[in-house]
């Protein structure tokens, strides 16, 4: 959204650039002031454009602080949610999730510019589509010389903004440095490639634009494929519906930023809203939702979660593909190998690996009396488990 | 007497002069570049469709995927709550570091149903039309080309059509379910 707003804001600023019609203008004010109501990042690119045009036409300038000055009013309402968020304990969270530093900024700005937020390069676009664009942008720039001109230099300002604007700021003042808050920057980043792949004149010109074009049709043809898409908490729900029980009991592991969980919102779009829903290595739900935010808040035991767990069935909706039996021997697993080389590894790997400690205490604290009865693994970047258990009749009870 | 090409063709006073037998007055000059701007107008309106409409699609696979991550935050925020409640939340009373457009919005689009696809739906349209909106940015600064490959490179790419069908781009702290 912040990113189509701001381009917005650029073409209404060219075209007021152009025509100094008052509606041009307009829309410039109103796209700038909507895209900082989408997105905070967005001011980077807009700060850009206006630097540029001031610096470019400065027979506009009056129009142009003038037009500035109205999208400031605009969003001078929110200035003090603005300065609340700024300070924020929330803030310091990606400095403990994902610090700023150099290799954030290698790491992260090449995933935004060739790959994806939440895949490894390998495989998304994969080795052969990495070549293919640098290849195709490297020969471009080399073969085609293409020579500096004003509204280039816009360009280049578009593509760079956000990824600079928001190491200096992260550098210098609050770490906000997040490979998905580059967004805004990407179509500059598209155009300034495709600038330099089609710098060349003829066959040249076929050849880079191809390279590049080809290198991303292999990142968007291997995003089809079902391990590349969201977990399938959906699959889970439609599951625990067409197999399970209505009082059957659905039991999550996995962070959120919540409230909700993912499986909260998939049994409600699949009609099951009602469904009983355990939470293990967190509170209640009900306690979550009176608590302040980033209030520090106790999990349920698992013992005292066992204990209150009845039902005839149970579903466990567990990240990664780790047999049963090995969680109800211990949480000791490997994350790489449960979860994969996205979410096993890093920040990622560290967070969901603490999900098996508890999960492996509640099994074990259900002290056979339940009884795996299925277990079916559900495809996705983070694959997800669903461990179906049946609760033994009292002559079958025993230890796990 | 007829006018010499040269006369002609070097901007004199061409006005009342017929051209050369083989030479092209201004005026037709003028209608055929005009014929030729338009046709290369509408070419590129059609491969801008095109492109656009193959984002669209790539797009659309993803739309029906489950809320994961920071999308739950989303349908947190805007679950049970109208639009006046939604910004008193995110007004520093919710985990939420982002401010409320998207929320609203993605509040707006949930009136139509409750599904993932209806929570996407404006990230999808806004992800669609930053498409035709790089060509014409890239049109006006660099050649229709580069306009066309830019607009290409953002249907293709892997990152924009994964935030195509999110709700709101930012991060938030993890909380255990």
């Amino acid at each position: 959204m912040a990113t189509a707003l701001a381009l917005t804001s650029t073409l209404a600023l060219l075209q007021a650039l152009d025509s100094g019609r008052r509606g041009w203008w307009a829309l410039y004010a109103v796209a700038s002031c909507a895209a900082v109501y989408s997105h905070y990042t967005a001011l980077f690119v807009l700060v850009a454009q206006a630097g540029w045009a001031l610096a470019v036409h400065r027979e506009r300038a009056a129009a142009l602080l003038g037009a500035n000055l109205v999208a400031a009013a605009g969003f001078a309402p929110w200035l003090p949610a603005l300065v609340r968020n700024t300070h924020s304990f929330g803030t310091k969270i990606f400095e403990l999730l994902d610090p700023f530093g150099w290799h954030a900024i290698s790491h992260d700005v090449v995933r935004w510019a060739v790959g994806h937020p939440f895949l490894a390069l390998g495989t998304e676009p994969g080795p052969v589509g990495v070549v293919l664009i640098a290849a195709g942008v490297i020969a471009g720039a080399a073969l085609g010389r293409p020579a500096p001109s004003p509204r280039g230099w816009l360009v280049a300002l578009l593509a760079l903004a956000t990824p600079v604007g928001l190491a200096l700021y992260s550098a210098v003042g609050t770490d906000t440095w997040d490979v998905r808050n580059l967004i805004c920057s990407w179509p500059g980043l598209a155009l300034a490639m495709a600038a330099l792949a089609a710098a060349p004149r003829g066959w040249w010109r076929a050849l880079t634009i191809g390279a590049v074009t080809l290198g991303y049709t292999i990142g968007a043809v291997n995003l089809l494929a079902a391990d590349h898409q969201r977990p399938d908490y959906a699959a889970a729900a439609q599951l625990i519906l067409a197999h399970g029980r209505s009082d059957s009991v659905a039991i999550v592991a996995a962070p959120t930023p919540g409230p909700y969980a993912a499986m909260d919102a998939s049994l409600d779009y699949a009609g099951d809203p009602g469904r009983a829903l355990e939470r293990i290595g967190s509170g209640p739900l009900q306690e979550i939702m009176r608590a302040a935010p980033y209030a520090p808040l106790a999990p349920t035991p698992p013992a005292q979660l066992a204990a209150r767990t009845t039902s005839a069935e149970l579903f466990m909706v567990v990240p990664g593909t780790v047999p049963l039996a090995q969680l109800q021997r211990s949480g000791a697993v490997n994350a790489r190998r449960a979860l994969g080389p996205v979410f096993g590894t890093g920040i990622n790997g560290r967070l969901l690996a603490t999900v098996y400690v508890p999960v492996s205490a509640y099994l074990r604290a259900l002290a056979g009396r339940y009884a795996a009865a299925r277990t079916v693994h559900l495809p996705g970047f983070m694959p997800l488990s669903v461990y179906m258990l049946r609760r033994r009749s009292p002559l079958q009870s025993g230890p796990p | 007497m007829i006018e010499e090409p040269k006369a002609s063709m070097a901007g004199g006073d061409v006005s009342c002069a017929p051209p050369a037998p083989g030479v092209l007055s201004p005026d037709r000059v003028a209608s055929l570049s005009a014929l030729r701007s338009r046709f290369e107008g509408h070419a590129a309106a059609w491969l801008v469709a095109a492109i656009a409409a193959l984002g669209l699609a790539l797009r659309l696979r993803m739309l029906g995927n489950s809320l994961f991550g920071d999308e739950l935050s989303t349908y947190s925020i805007v679950t049970g709550r109208g639009p006046g409640a939604i910004v008193s939340l995110l007004d520093g009373h919710s985990v939420d570091l982002t401010p409320p457009l998207s929320f609203l919005l993605a509040w707006l689009a949930t009136r139509l149903g409750r599904s993932p696809e209806t929570l996407r739906l404006f990230p999808l349209l806004a992800g669609t039309a930053t498409i035709p909106l790089t060509y014409l940015i890239g049109a006006r600064l660099l050649s229709r080309a580069a306009a066309a490959t830019g607009a290409l490179l953002v249907a293709l790419s892997p990152f924009l059509i994964f935030f195509s069908t999110r709700p709101a781009p930012t991060r938030w702290p993890p909380r255990w379910p």
